[in-house]
């Protein structure tokens, strides 16, 4: 459904994404591990024409879109979601009016379907009575949640999530997890996930690939990754596998 | 410098044909002429007060030093003041105001994603923000610029009667002699101009804010510089073109 092939991103003189080559299956959940400024958010930038590739092909559905204008991308991104690595919510508007923008875009639906459609979505993240809130009113983590409302609510086929647990209490991680896992399995929504995550990708992944230094250092399923001999690989597994082994 | 020509080119661009695509976004447009021209109409009216008696003042004072004669005072300072300052003041206190605003508004929203938010919900940045802004300030920037005119004819007026000595008939005598309707037209078509000035430019810098607090108040200060800067070429290549009609 969707190809990376021989993918480079530079900034100045630093190569991010080193001729990246990656294919992701319908329905898949990937999970996209690896240290911080290895390119992971890049490769989602890429992938929705935030940013432009310097060299290489991304294939979405059978198109090459590498070089897609903003108005070529439109209906991709009709079909995509992406949550931010930050809230990204709008300051001016109220929670409700963030969640509905999207869908007053894309659809003609009444402001009673719309105004069903935001609490369900809000109901997913686990948040209710909060529609008249101003985002600078809400705290960090609930701010991440309503993010992933508003990319939710569009119903998109498939989603990027940019590190979504990030700052979050362990029972909304989890439900998000969840949620991840919910919307892939149900819905067949296609899910590529950048996390720092080892022990959520271990659970929910169908394949997780480690990125360093802008290329994919191991690639495979979660019991494939645990028999990994890449010392990068051991290091994120290991912490996982200590507090496993303690409990 | 020519990256910054090239991208403030490509967005400006874009800006003029999205213009005639809808959606013709008229609430955003309003809030904005709302903050633009209401929100400044205060600090606007008294700082062009008080440039307009120095204005009158020191004409006075030139003039009797030079020719010892001061009677064209009104006339000579009411053409300065429409031809010149009541545009070019406004547009100065609004790119400080406006244009320093607009800049750090988008460029927080570059830096917390907002921008790739409203891509990736099918939104075109340039037309959601800013052709509102453009329409506010083009328009904003008419409308003050013609209150500051009178405010600043009226307080030069004012201290004319008070220390040199016209009244205001005489004010208003001397200056028909010299002030016709097509200055009026002209400081209009200045402050027409400025206004397109000031939500471009901010804007620009706007969307090439880099991350933290330090990218954020870098855009500003380069988007009110360069604006100031903008402003007083255009002032000058409009006054030149004036002075043939």
């Amino acid at each position: 459904m969707i190809q990376f092939k021989g993918l480079v991103k530079k900034f100045g003189d630093r190569i991010v994404l080193k001729g990246l080559n990656l294919s992701v299956q319908k329905g898949e959940i990937l999970f996209i591990l690896g240290t911080s400024g290895t390119g992971k958010s890049v490769l989602l930038k890429n992938l929705m024409g935030l940013m432009k590739p310097d060299a290489g092909q991304i294939w979405i559905e059978g198109e090459e879109v590498s070089s897609f204008s903003e108005e070529q991308y439109l209906p991709i991104r009709r079909k995509c979601g992406l949550v931010f690595q930050q809230p990204a919510l709008f300051d001016s508007l109220t929670v409700f009016e963030n969640i509905a923008f999207g869908i007053r875009r894309h659809t003609k639906d009444s402001e009673q379907e719309i105004q069903k459609k935001v609490t369900k979505a809000l109901g997913l993240v686990h948040l209710k009575n909060i529609e008249n809130k101003f985002p600078s009113q809400l705290s960090y983590g609930m701010q991440k949640r309503v993010s992933l409302a508003r990319t939710i609510a569009l119903e998109p086929k498939v989603l990027l999530f940019d590190e979504p647990t990030t700052g979050l209490d362990p029972v909304t991680t989890s439900a998000i997890n969840q949620l991840i896992l919910e919307l892939s399995r149900n819905l067949k929504t296609t899910s590529i996930v950048v996390s720092h995550d080892m022990r959520c990708a271990l659970d929910i992944a169908d394949r997780i690939i480690v990125m360093d230094q802008g290329s994919i250092i191991e690639i495979g399923t979660p019991e494939e990754l645990k028999k990994s001999q890449v010392s990068l690989v051991k290091d994120f597994l290991s912490e996982v596998l200590e507090k496993e082994a303690r409990q | 410098m020519f990256e910054h020509f090239v991208s403030f080119t490509e967005m400006t661009t874009h800006a003029i044909f999205s213009a005639f695509r809808p959606p013709v976004r008229i609430k955003e447009s309003f809030q904005q002429l709302y903050f633009v021209a209401n929100q400044s109409l205060i600090i606007i009216v008294f700082c062009v007060c008080f440039a307009a008696m120095v204005t009158i003042l020191e004409s006075s004072f030139h003039m009797r030093l030079v020719v010892q004669n001061d009677s064209m005072v009104p006339g000579f300072a009411a053409m300065l003041i429409l031809r010149e300052l009541g545009a070019v003041v406004t547009a100065l206190l609004l790119t400080s105001r406006v244009g320093a605003g607009i800049a750090a508004e988008v460029g927080l929203m570059q830096t917390t994603e907002q921008i790739d938010a409203l891509k990736m919900l099918g939104i075109d940045p340039v037309q959601y923000l800013v052709l509102p802004r453009l329409f506010a300030c083009i328009f904003g920037g008419m409308i003050l610029t013609i209150v500051a005119d009178l405010v600043c004819i009226y307080s030069a007026m004012l201290v004319s009667d008070m220390y040199l000595g016209f009244s205001p008939a005489m004010f208003i005598s001397g200056m028909r002699r010299f002030v016709h309707f097509k200055d009026l037209i002209f400081s209009v078509i200045k402050g027409a101009s400025f206004g397109v000035v000031i939500p471009l430019v901010s804007c620009h810098f706007g969307f090439r804010c880099k991350s933290g607090a330090e990218g954020v108040g870098l855009a500003t200060t380069n988007s009110v510089v360069t604006s100031s800067i903008v402003i007083i070429i255009i002032d000058f290549v409009l006054s030149y073109l004036f002075t043939h009609f």
